[in-house]
C-alpha cells in the first residue's frame, strides 16, 4: 500500500511539473505575441510527442476580431494548424507560412476545430520519442 | 470562446510513467499485494492519461463581459451577485463557483468603467480565490497594478485577464482541475444571467437575445468538460443541473449552412460566416431563462 502512495505522490508530481514547465513557457514565449489582442486568460496547453495531433474546438462569437496563436516549444521543427468548420472543410492552413498565429473576423457565431500537429525528428540522440509543450492562445478586439 | 483540446494518439509521458509504476509495482513479492497496486498503478495511469490528453476551456469573464458591451447591453449593478456574499461561502465547490461569478462581475464592472464597484469585486473575487488556496493571482501587487491604471480600462481588462490566467493556471498545476472546471462553470452562468437579465429590460436589443441562442454551442463543450471528471462529487451535481439546461437549448433549431472564409486582398483580413442561425421563440426564452436563473441561485446562495 506504501508503495501504491509512493506511485501516486510521483505521479502527481511529475504532472504538477510538467505542466508548471508549460505555464512557464506560455507566459514568456507565447503570451507576448498575442498583442495587441486581449488574452482571453485560458491556459491550453499539452505535452505532444513529434508527429503527434491535437484538436480543439472552438467557439468563436459573431462580431468579434480574434487571433489564434500556436506555439510549440524548440525541440519542434515546426507546429502546424488547420482550422476546419463542423464540416471539416478547411479554412486556413498554416502550411509554407512563415507565422504562426491568423488573424480573422466573425460574422456569425461559429463552433470551428482546430487541428495542431508536431514536426521534428522521430526520435533524439538516445533513441528515445521527444515530447514539448504546446500551447494554443486566443486573443480577441475589444 | 470556448474551446476543448484532444490528442488523437496518447502522450509519451503518461505511457512511460506508467510503465515506470508498472515496473515497480512487479518488484513486489507478495501477490495480493501486487494485485492491489496494480490497481492503483492503473488508476494513476488513468488520471495522468485523463489530465493530460483532454483539456477545456470556455469564455474568459473578459471576454463574456466584451461580448455583453458590444452587444449593447447596459449596465446595471443591481444584477451582479451581492459581494456580502463573498464572507459566507464555506465549500471548497462553493467558492470554485463564485470565483468564476465574481470574476465575471469584476469583468463587468471593468469593461463599464464602474471604478469603485470593480474595486469591491476585486475584494470579492480575491476572498475567493484565497479560500481556495490560489496564491499569485489575486496579490497586493495586483491591486496596486489596479490603483495606478485605474483610468486605462483596456490596462484594467489585461490585469483582470492575468489574474484569470494565473488563477486557472494554478488550479491546473496543481492537479486541481476540476475546481477549474468549477470555476469556468460559475462565471460561464453568470454572463448568461447577466445577458438574460439585460435583454429582459432592453427586449429590443436582438443581438443580445441571439447571444443567449449562441450559448448553445458553448454548454455543449462546458458539458464536455464537466464529464471528463466522472465520480467526483462536487462537479456530478453541477453536471446533473447543466444537462437540464441543455435539454432546453436543445430544442433551438439550428440551421447548417456551409461556412465561408473570405479574405479582404486590401486588409489581408479574411472574415468568417455562415448563413446559419439558431434560432429562438419566445417560449424558448423563458424556457432557458429560468433554467439558468434557477443553476444560477443555486450557485450563489450561500
Amino acid at each position: 500500500m506504501k508503495k501504491a502512495i509512493v506511485l501516486i505522490v510521483f505521479a502527481l508530481l511529475g504532472v504538477i511539473t510538467a505542466n508548471a514547465q508549460c505555464n512557464n513557457f506560455t507566459k514568456k514565449k507565447c503570451i507576448p505575441s498575442l498583442a495587441p489582442y486581449i488574452h482571453n486568460g485560458q491556459l491550453n496547453s499539452t505535452s505532444l510527442a513529434v508527429g503527434e495531433t491535437a484538436e480543439l474546438d472552438l467557439t468563436f462569437y459573431a462580431g468579434q476580431e480574434y487571433r489564434i496563436l500556436v506555439c510549440g516549444q524548440e525541440i519542434f521543427k515546426d507546429v502546424k494548424f488547420k482550422l476546419k468548420d463542423r464540416n471539416d472543410k478547411e479554412l486556413f492552413n498554416s502550411e509554407g507560412k512563415s507565422e504562426k498565429f491568423w488573424d480573422f473576423k466573425i460574422n456569425s457565431t461559429q463552433q470551428l476545430k482546430l487541428e495542431v500537429t508536431t514536426v521534428g525528428d522521430d526520435q533524439n540522440k538516445t533513441g528515445l520519442a521527444e515530447a514539448g509543450c504546446v500551447s494554443v492562445l486566443v486573443g480577441f478586439k475589444k | 470562446m470556448g474551446n476543448n483540446f484532444r490528442k488523437y494518439s496518447t502522450s509519451i509521458v503518461a505511457p512511460c510513467m506508467a510503465a515506470m509504476a508498472i515496473m515497480l509495482a512487479s518488484s513486489c513479492s507478495n501477490t495480493s499485494e501486487s494485485t492491489e497496486e496494480t490497481r492503483d498503478t492503473i488508476k494513476v495511469e488513468q488520471t495522468i492519461s485523463q489530465a493530460q490528453k483532454v483539456l477545456f476551456s470556455l469564455p474568459s469573464p473578459v471576454e463574456m463581459a466584451m461580448l455583453l458591451k458590444n452587444g449593447g447591453a447596459n449596465y446595471d449593478k443591481d444584477i451582479l451577485n451581492d459581494i456580502d456574499n463573498a464572507s459566507k461561502y464555506s465549500t471548497n465547490s462553493k467558492r470554485a463557483l463564485n470565483l468564476g461569478v465574481y470574476g465575471t462581475d469584476l469583468a463587468y464592472t471593468a469593461m463599464y468603467n464602474q471604478t469603485q464597484e470593480t474595486v469591491f469585486y476585486m475584494a470579492a473575487t480575491k476572498k475567493m480565490a484565497d479560500g481556495l488556496g490560489i496564491t499569485g493571482a489575486f496579490t497586493d501587487k495586483t491591486a496596486e497594478r489596479m490603483e495606478a491604471n485605474q483610468s486605462n480600462n483596456d490596462s484594467i481588462l489585461a490585469i483582470i485577464s492575468d489574474s484569470y490566467y494565473e488563477t486557472d493556471a494554478f488550479l491546473k498545476e496543481n492537479d486541481r482541475a476540476s475546481a477549474s472546471a468549477l470555476m469556468i462553470a460559475g462565471g460561464w452562468i453568470e454572463g448568461l444571467h447577466l445577458a438574460i437579465k439585460v435583454y429582459e429590460k432592453s427586449p429590443k436589443n436582438q443581438k443580445l437575445r441571439q447571444r443567449v441562442a449562441d450559448e448553445k454551442l458553448t454548454l455543449t463543450n462546458l458539458i464536455g468538460l464537466l464529464e471528463s471528471y466522472p465520480g467526483d462529487e462536487n462537479v456530478t451535481p453541477i453536471l446533473a443541473e447543466f444537462q437540464k439546461l441543455k435539454a432546453s437549448y436543445d430544442k433551438l433549431p439550428e440551421a447548417n449552412a456551409d461556412v465561408t472564409a473570405t479574405t479582404d486582398e486590401t486588409t489581408k483580413v479574411t472574415t468568417i460566416g455562415a448563413s446559419s442561425q439558431i434560432t429562438m421563440s419566445d417560449e424558448q426564452f423563458r424556457e432557458i431563462s429560468a433554467a439558468v436563473e434557477s443553476l444560477r441561485e443555486g450557485f450563489i446562495k450561500p
